[in-house]
């Protein structure tokens, strides 16, 4: 591929990434403890058919879900890292989803299932404004931390977050300890993250808020290229930067506030997926925005098969799948950006 | 002397302040087409600030920075992205760019929101490439480059976005001898062909005596003094702003002001022997 980013490999690798999520999305509703085939769940000839009621009221809606939340955590993770000028951030690593979580398990405990009175795609709970307001409030908190002087420090970032994630989970355990059982069990689901049990309105609902998100930020692929020669040579290049921070910390928080209050924490996915995508397609946020959203729904369609095929006929929860991938990763990437840290 | 007519950038009684702290106080200087000014001065008596002033990253809190006749504030921000360039001291890049994207970036501000790079804008950039020497290393990723050639391939971006301004802040403070010297002549070449503005931060006295038409020295947020080389850099104001005695003299190859400095040994010397030598 050229050493820039051109109309064509644009539309290529979109058209590409774009393709193989329809066919994991179609390949992965016919896997699972039942495993059927397409042609035969979708002929009308039979009424009744049992595979028709598994693959439409409980395979499909999961496989969407897991689609919609995965691309919203890929592009997330792809614009944090440009934001913050650190490969390794991820809304998981340097605490958002935490903070989503503690926030929505808070309002979980406190406040209960009251919703807003709206209904259709704009069914918003109480529980995910908590859980968007605990992503927002963490963002900004998370960067006026990481912030000396003026510059971003990479490490102060992440171990803020990983001491930030270590409070949180120490919060929602304390929370834990004075519920009954059954919220006790929906803390659980928050903390391992689950896309089982969802109905197509919240995938709608979901993939309308993911999708106003993730087109805001695609817009501002360049000027998110910009932004990685320093905040002082972007603003040179005509970026408003205080503009661009504010709005991209907003896109994430609403993109992840969005993704935990249905799915809990499902964590690295932000991480791995870009990286990835870096390495095959190069840099330029232009295309690594929106080919991070079709790569997060690919990663995240086919982890969440996982987790539901493994150790059939129990599922594991998908948190679980993507962190085994993503723990080794993490470390992977931190030694060899220490390298290059210290090399130079 | 038409220098009013080639003016292209000016600062009129600039003031500035980090908070309470001021750190410029009414500089003023003209910037003209063609020309080379050099800022010199010790460490924290306001070069980068002003420089800053000058591209509009930060804005005075008295005076006026104007280009083009209109006070900078009054321009678009991709207006002023396409006449004023800036190469900073040094430029991490965390994420792998090639040197081409890179260069590419300064050609941003003539690009749409959605937009792609035209063959002129590849053009323009493979040209600057060639002219800092980087042209050959395009397909590389930019944060395995040595600083030295990181610092050309900003360099390279700067040239890309063609500004009618290119300021330097200390640009080769982290290269060799010859790519000082490599650069220095470029922008005398890009000055005097294109009549390129250049305003360079510098540390090395004999490169600002070497290259720069005018100098201005700044001492503690204050305009010491400014003119040819040959009027700022005398042993009274070099030992005046920068508190250490120095030996000048006239270079016969250069015919240049040339400047070393004095070890301790010499200067207690030279303190014994002060009424006879001087």
């Amino acid at each position: 591929m050229s050493s820039h980013l051109t109309k064509r490999k644009w539309l290529l690798v979109n058209g590409a990434l774009g393709l193989g999520l329809v066919a994991t999305i179609l390949f992965c509703v016919t896997v699972g403890p039942e495993s059927l085939s397409l042609s035969h769940a979708l002929s009308t000839s039979s009424p009744g058919n049992t595979d028709s009621v598994i693959l439409l009221r409980i395979r499909l809606p999961r496989v969407l879900l897991a689609a919609v939340i995965g691309g919203a955590l890929g592009i997330t993770g792809a614009a944090l890292q440009a934001l913050l000028h650190n490969p390794l951030a991820c809304p998981h690593i340097i605490g958002v989803s935490g903070g989503a979580a503690l926030c929505g398990i808070a309002a979980l405990v406190f406040v209960g299932t009251v919703t807003t009175g709206l209904t259709g795609i704009f069914r918003i709970s109480l529980i995910s404004l908590a859980a968007f307001a605990g992503a927002l409030g963490t963002t900004v908190l998370m960067y006026r931390t990481a912030l000396t002087r003026g510059r971003l420090e990479p490490y102060a970032l992440l171990l803020t977050g990983v001491v930030f994630n270590a409070f949180c989970g120490a919060l929602i355990m304390l929370l834990n300890s004075v519920v009954d059982f059954y919220q006790s069990h929906s803390i659980l689901f928050w903390l391992m993250g689950s896309l089982a049990a969802q109905d197509y309105a919240t995938v709608g609902m979901v993939a309308v808020y993911v999708l106003v998100g993730a087109g805001w930020l695609i817009g501002q692929g360049r000027r998110l290229n910009l932004l990685s020669l320093g905040e002082e040579g972007a603003q040179q290049l005509g970026v408003n930067v205080e503009a661009l921070r504010r709005g991209t910390f907003l896109a994430s928080a609403f993109l992840v506030g969005a993704a935990v209050s249905v799915s809990g924490m499902i964590g690295f996915v932000g991480l791995i997926v870009p990286h990835l995508l870096r390495l095959l397609i190069g840099a330029d946020h232009r295309l690594l925005l929106p080919a991070s959203l079709f790569g997060g729904a690919i990663f995240l369609v086919w982890a969440d098969t996982l987790a539901r095929t493994i150790v059939s006929p129990t599922e594991l929860p998908v948190g679980v799948v993507t962190a085994m991938c993503g723990g080794p990763f993490f470390l992977y990437l931190l030694r060899k950006t220490e390298r290059r840290i210290f090399a130079s | 002397m038409s220098s009013e007519q080639s003016t292209v950038l000016n600062c009129e009684q600039v003031s500035f302040a980090y908070g309470a702290v001021e750190v410029l106080s009414a500089i003023s200087c003209e910037v003209a087409a063609g020309k080379i000014l050099g800022l010199l001065g010790p460490n924290g008596s306001g070069k980068s600030t002003l420089m800053r002033l000058m591209s509009g990253v930060r804005v005075p809190r008295v005076g006026r920075v104007i280009y083009d006749g209109r006070d900078l504030r009054t321009h678009s921000r991709d207006e002023l992205a396409r006449a004023i360039a800036v190469v900073p001291q040094e430029t991490a890049i965390e994420l792998p760019f090639s040197v081409l994207e890179v260069v590419l970036m300064g050609r941003s501000p003539y690009l749409g929101k959605f937009g792609f790079e035209s063959a002129h804008d590849l053009a323009v950039a493979q040209q600057a490439m060639e002219h800092t020497g980087v042209a050959g290393l395009a397909t590389r990723e930019v944060h395995a480059l040595s600083g030295g050639e990181r610092q050309r391939v900003i360099l390279a971006r700067a040239l890309a976005q063609e500004p009618r301004v290119l300021l330097l802040d200390e640009p080769t403070a982290f290269l060799d001898i010859k790519h000082q010297v490599a650069v220095y002549d470029l922008m005398k070449q890009l000055s005097r062909e294109q009549g390129l503005a250049v305003v360079a931060i510098l540390h090395d006295l004999n490169l600002a005596a070497l290259y720069c038409d005018r100098l201005m020295l700044l001492k503690a947020g204050h305009t010491f003094c400014q003119g040819t080389p040959e009027q700022v850099l005398t042993y009274a104001n070099i030992k005046s702003v920068y508190e250490t005695e120095v030996y000048i003299d006239l270079n016969d190859l250069t015919g240049k002001v040339q400047i070393l400095p004095l070890d301790a040994d010499t200067r207690r010397r030279l303190e014994r022997e002060e009424p006879t030598r001087r």
